[in-house]
């Protein structure tokens, strides 16, 4: 018997309700994430990557709203939490990491500030001891000379250094749940691999699991233990990570994986997918990546569920792995 | 070797240069302190040939995009020359230049039969009655509906802008484009379909392509020629198989080995330490040394000149001892777990 996951999420639905009507950003989203688990969730822009972060951390504002399914921590329902409530496990139990750090760090206040105030949210802490936890903290993200970062303001410091500042505050208080949205796609190659670096020794140690949100399958590829990859507000695949990128299922994980440059063409016309993805109010019935797929049938016009081929799942009617074997 | 297209020698670009005329007395007298310089592009030498695709891959901050607008002409060097050898006065603007972002690039007031139509109309690239047609096979070429020639650049995904910019970019015919991120700000499926687009136009036009980026992998998949920038001086610089098969220079070495590729899973990354210094005060001697697991006294005092090593230029004083040595165990790299 295993522990039970960190993260539960069953038939998450998610919509924005504005003035032309329901727009539906998730659809029947499931998966769950265990202790020590790093998962990469890998779609292209809008294609609900990013709301399912919001919607799992309760940052979704309106017009965005939860309207069915259940979200899990340890087992605890945490939809229906008061906002308070939802304060308490934010920065506490679930953090989260933003693309750009310029933003997410107030640029009026020094650091010390910043990471006193995210430790004095869930801790009674004096003056001193919250610097102290801060310094330790920042050492930890190899941040050099810790003790004067901690009185620079956040433009004093380069983008790769506020990232690893962003990484401390969410770290500080030793969350079960870390989700990182994007968090290297503004930073250089070198400086991604320092976070990525740190990211995975900090996770791997402490067992805390990690959501991975990017675009970019190569960035999650080194690091994840499973991906989803979401389209058109679904998860069309979900599966380990050499499983999903040695043999994709679905059509879309398959053109996804032709799509980025690798030596091996090397001059050659890359395969690409046509077309590009539906709108969220304008999504076709039946398979949602129909109108692009090469391999559609008329079976694709039906809705489509998610299918279980051995430890994986996939939406597809007609699965790659199946066509091919 | 037929000859080349391109020839930049020795271009040198500084900002913060001069200053107003009261600005350089007081300066002078000592009341105020002198405005910081920073060299962008250090003294870059090189030559392409025509049909070729030059990918010039470096970190914020190295140079890259100074280096492309003074190629496309959008900045005057401050020192050194830049050579077009565009045939004989063909082309009405032979070099065009092709932006990261399809959202800033296009003037959001303008329909696309104008974005498209305006510089072959003003530079007479085609007969007024013959615009039309032409706007429409542009149009087509590069993937766009001729139809929806009369909307705003708004109405419009970031990979059809992209496309867009590309329409309007050949409209005068060129023979250079200078791509500058030009496919950094799509998502993958869009990014493969711009691509390929740019390789079909190169192959059918005979383009010569500068092709500007930060990520490797696109520059691998597309350059002929490779040139890595590191705070506004060319570290390394020759044939892509040749520098992505075996970097030489320890910078290159770090950038490949950074990169996250699709079958390098379960890695453990071991990053080069450090963050890209200002390029304001930049490091004495050899620019990366402070990064650099080999560094020597030397590196510290002297600037490596760049030498040809192995069928490329490298800018390192230890490029033959580094390519005999077995890996360090500090070097920077990803292993597999």
């Amino acid at each position: 018997m295993t522990a039970p996951p960190v993260l539960e999420v069953k038939n998450l639905n998610t919509s924005f309700l504005l003035p032309i009507g329901e727009v539906r950003a998730l659809r029947d989203i499931s998966f769950d994430v265990r202790r020590g688990e790093i998962l990469g969730l890998v779609g292209e822009s809008g294609s609900g990557k990013s709301i399912t972060g919001f919607s799992i951390n309760g940052l979704l504002s309106p017009p965005g709203q939860v309207m069915s399914g259940s979200i899990r921590l340890h087992g605890q329902e945490i939809t229906g939490l008061t906002p308070a409530a939802m304060r308490q496990l934010r920065g506490a139990k679930i953090a989260m990491v933003f693309q750009d750090p310029m933003m997410t760090l107030n640029p009026v206040l020094k650091i010390s500030l910043q990471m006193g105030d995210a430790l004095r949210a869930h801790a009674r802490l004096s003056e001193r001891e919250a610097r102290a936890r801060s310094i330790a903290a920042l050492e930890e993200v190899g941040i050099p000379a810790p003790e004067e970062r901690l009185d620079a303001f956040p433009h004093q410091l380069s983008g790769g250094m506020r990232q690893r500042v962003a990484v401390a505050i969410a770290l500080l208080h030793e969350p079960d749940l870390v989700i990182m949205d994007e968090p290297t796609t503004a930073l250089d190659v070198t400086i991604q691999g320092q976070i990525l670096a740190l990211v995975q020794r900090l996770c791997r140690e402490r067992g805390t699991a990690l959501i991975w949100i990017t675009h970019d399958l190569a960035v999650v590829a080194g690091i994840a233990d499973r991906i989803l990859v979401m389209y058109a507000g679904r998860i069309v695949e979900d599966g380990t990570i050499d499983e999903l990128l040695d043999t994709p299922a679905h059509p879309y994980t398959r053109g996804l994986i032709d799509s980025v440059p690798t030596r091996e063409q090397r001059g050659s016309r890359l395969r690409q997918i046509p077309g590009r993805m539906p709108a969220l109010t304008d999504i076709p019935e039946g398979c949602t990546f129909r109108p692009r797929c090469s391999f559609a049938t008329d079976a694709c016009a039906a809705p489509q569920e998610m299918r279980s081929l051995g430890t994986r799942l996939v939406r597809c009617c007609h699965p790659l792995t199946e066509v091919s074997a | 070797m037929s000859e080349p297209i391109l020839t930049v020698r020795h271009a040198t670009r500084r900002f913060g240069e001069g200053g107003d005329l009261v600005t350089r007395v007081l300066a002078r007298l000592g009341l105020i302190r002198p405005r910081p310089i920073v060299t962008a592009v250090d003294d870059v030498s090189f030559e392409l040939e025509r049909g070729k695709v030059l990918g010039i891959v470096g970190e914020s901050g190295c140079g890259k995009s100074t280096l492309g607008r003074m190629i496309a002409g959008l900045l005057p060097p401050s020192a050194g020359e830049i050579i077009l050898n565009t045939g004989d006065g063909a082309a009405a603007l032979p070099m065009q230049m092709i932006f990261q972002d399809p959202f800033s690039s296009l003037n959001p007031r303008k329909r696309v039969r104008d974005l498209v139509g305006e510089a072959p109309r003003v530079h007479r690239v085609v007969a007024p009655a013959e615009l039309e047609n032409y706007i429409e096979r542009l149009m087509q070429r590069c993937g766009i509906d001729p139809s929806v020639r009369d909307r705003f650049a708004h109405q419009f995904s970031g990979g059809q802008r992209q496309r867009i910019g590309i329409a309007r970019a050949l409209a005068v015919e060129p023979e250079i484009l200078v791509a500058d991120e030009a496919v950094s700000a799509l998502d993958v499926s869009v990014q493969a379909q711009i691509i390929n687009l740019f390789m079909d136009l190169r192959d059918e036009l005979g383009l010569t392509y500068v092709f500007i980026s930060h990520d490797l992998g696109v520059v691998e998949h597309i350059a002929d020629t490779i040139l890595v920038m590191y705070l506004g001086r060319v570290v390394e610089m020759g044939p892509a198989e040749v520098v992505f098969d075996q970097p030489l220079h320890p910078y290159t070495r770090a950038l490949i080995a950074g990169v996250p590729r699709l079958d390098r899973r379960h890695v453990v990354y071991a990053p080069i330490a450090g963050d890209i210094p200002s390029p304001i005060d930049p490091p004495p001697g050899c620019h990366f040394h402070p990064r650099c697991p080999f560094a020597r006294d030397r590196c510290r005092a002297e600037r490596p000149e760049n030498r040809k090593v192995m069928g490329r230029e490298v800018a390192c004083h230890f490029a033959e001892d580094i390519a005999s040595q077995k890996e360090p165990s500090s070097w920077p790299a990803t292993q597999t777990a």
